[in-house]
């Protein structure tokens, strides 16, 4: 049924993408205009493709030059969590947490850690190798050690 | 000699993908992860208790525990229930490429594209009841389900999008004892006469990041009778399936439907018979507004007459029409309503389920 949860999503666009303009002016003002993808890894080349991405979150190995990817999910802000359904995974909360359920089921595969802080989320790339996440830019902006993969979503 | 020619195919095949894209060995990160999914069910009966069905009332905890390290996986799946206690599944995996695994232990066959979606997860099931010819050996199912040995899984690319999954399974089989099957317990093993089982599943992914496939299914289980000798001279049976399905969903609709040849020959020393029979369902979904979904299925049978295979399942269902409604009231948990008219040799009979089911935590 997950298909059927890509015509709550074109509604859901319609609705994030009001809510994202209604909040665009908060957003800026609080430094929440880039959602970024972000990693701890010090590989330069670490430029994943949307479909990798895409991969990565909905339980699938990537490996990126032998190392195999670790995904968190950052649940700090739920403006960020929909950025994160609709343009990583394209699918509906429901939907995302059903088909992570089912790869479950079928092959034990271990869901995304998930964070729900800014903290959480620093110490997760950082003790968590090969870790890739996303968060609002302003959040990671000088922080040592993690990196900007891309940029995902702009108010 | 097929199972060492198998066998060969099968660590040639691991080989040459461990090679082909490998993963660091140094590259390690550890988890670890329990669920549950738990349900219960409260069912009743017109036209007389079906002969597999024992109570009223059916609460089922399916617990589900993983471990991964790199490449490296176990899966152990234990259903208890008020009905039994078993240990559904028991894996080791190695993945030596993203998404190729070969497994050894006791898994779910993957000549049934139902089971091997589902397993016992009964929240992720879009109806409360399986479809007849998909049923637990213990359910009065009339195809191998559990098998012992090793499984090779593999999802792999085609083109940009699209992709390709094969599975398959080499191991032993169940034997056929008081008028069902009775898979192999693992840890406590009657192994004598425990034949050879084959089985396979190849599919084409339209999205490969998508549940939506169509594929072919096929095995081949041979079951040796117990106890033995047998007034009637049988002493085992080699069963033959080949299969077909579907599994696609657009919009609010989703599509499911599986089709099966199986072939039967029961054969003893100094008796033998032999028979075809068709079985199938069509399963059609519509997800409705506030968290409903709606669902009608479809069971059929053909050439199941004076079956010499089949006679030895006195529970054994033709024909069923079923109707669902289900109610996703809140995260992870569903109420569920059944109704379903029931064909069988022996006995017609009417259905009615209400379940909880709900995934924790």
């Amino acid at each position: 049924m997950e298909r059927s949860a890509s015509v709550k999503l074109t509604r859901r666009r319609l609705v994030t993408g009001m809510l994202a303009t209604a909040l665009a002016w908060p957003c800026r003002a609080q430094g929440r205009d880039h959602a970024v993808l972000v990693t701890a890894e010090s590989d330069p080349d670490l430029s994943l493709a949307t479909l990798e991405v895409r991969k990565l979150f909905l339980g699938f190995t990537v490996v990126h030059d032998g190392r195999v990817l670790q995904p968190v999910r950052n649940r700090s802000d739920d403006l960020l969590d929909q950025i994160f359904l609709q343009h990583v995974v394209s699918m509906s909360a429901e939907a995302y947490e059903r088909r992570l359920l089912a790869r479950f089921l079928r092959q034990g595969r271990a869901r995304p850690r998930e964070v729900r802080s800014r903290e959480e989320l620093l110490r997760a790339l950082t003790s968590v190798r090969h870790s890739v996440s996303y968060a609002w830019q302003a959040d990671v902006e000088g922080v040592p050690d993690v990196h900007v993969i891309r940029t995902l979503w702009r108010a | 000699m097929h199972s060492v020619k198998f066998l060969g195919a099968f660590f040639l095949l691991a080989g040459l993908l461990g090679e082909a894209l490998p993963i660091r060995a140094e590259e390690l990160s550890q988890r670890t992860e329990l669920l549950i999914f738990a349900s219960g069910e409260v069912r009743g009966f017109d036209g007389g208790q079906p002969f597999v069905e024992s109570d009223n009332l059916l609460l089922s905890a399916d617990l589900l525990g993983t471990w991964t390290r790199g490449r490296w996986h176990a899966l152990a799946e234990v259903l208890l229930t008020t009905d039994e206690q078993e240990l559904e599944r028991l894996q080791l995996g190695w993945e030596p490429v993203p998404d190729t695994f070969l497994w050894i232990g006791r898994f779910h066959q993957p000549g049934s594209i139902w089971n091997t979606r589902q397993h016992h997860g009964q929240y992720l099931q879009p109806s409360i009841t399986r479809p007849a010819i998909e049923n637990w050996e213990d359910e009065g199912g009339v195809l191998p389900q559990h098998v012992e040995g090793l499984l090779f899984e593999s999802r792999r690319p085609l083109g940009a999008r699209r992709g390709v999954a094969l599975s398959a399974g080499v191991g032993i089989s169940a034997q056929l004892k008081d008028g069902a099957l009775e898979p192999m317990k693992l840890f406590n093993p009657r192994n004598n006469d425990r034949l050879p089982s084959y089985s396979m599943q190849i599919a084409f992914l339209p999205d490969l990041t998508e549940d939506d496939a169509v594929g072919l299914l096929a095995s081949h289980n041979e079951l040796a009778f117990d106890p033995l000798p047998r007034s009637d001279g049988y002493d085992h049976v080699d069963l033959e399936v080949l299969g077909c399905y579907l599994d696609i969903g657009r919009g609010r609709w989703q599509l499911t439907s599986t089709a099966y040849a199986v072939h039967a020959k029961v054969s003893g020393a100094l008796a033998a018979a032999e028979d075809r029979f068709l079985a199938g369902y069509l399963q059609l979904q519509y997800q409705l507004d506030g968290g409903l979904t709606a669902l009608a299925r479809l069971e059929a049978t053909g050439g199941t007459a004076d079956s010499a295979y089949l006679v030895l399942f006195p529970g054994f269902v033709e024909g069923r029409s079923v109707l669902d409604l289900r109610w996703d009231f809140a995260p992870r948990q569903a109420l569920s309503l059944e109704l379903a008219d029931t064909h069988a040799p022996r006995k017609d009979y009417r259905e009615l389920r209400i379940q909880w089911s709900a995934a924790l935590p």
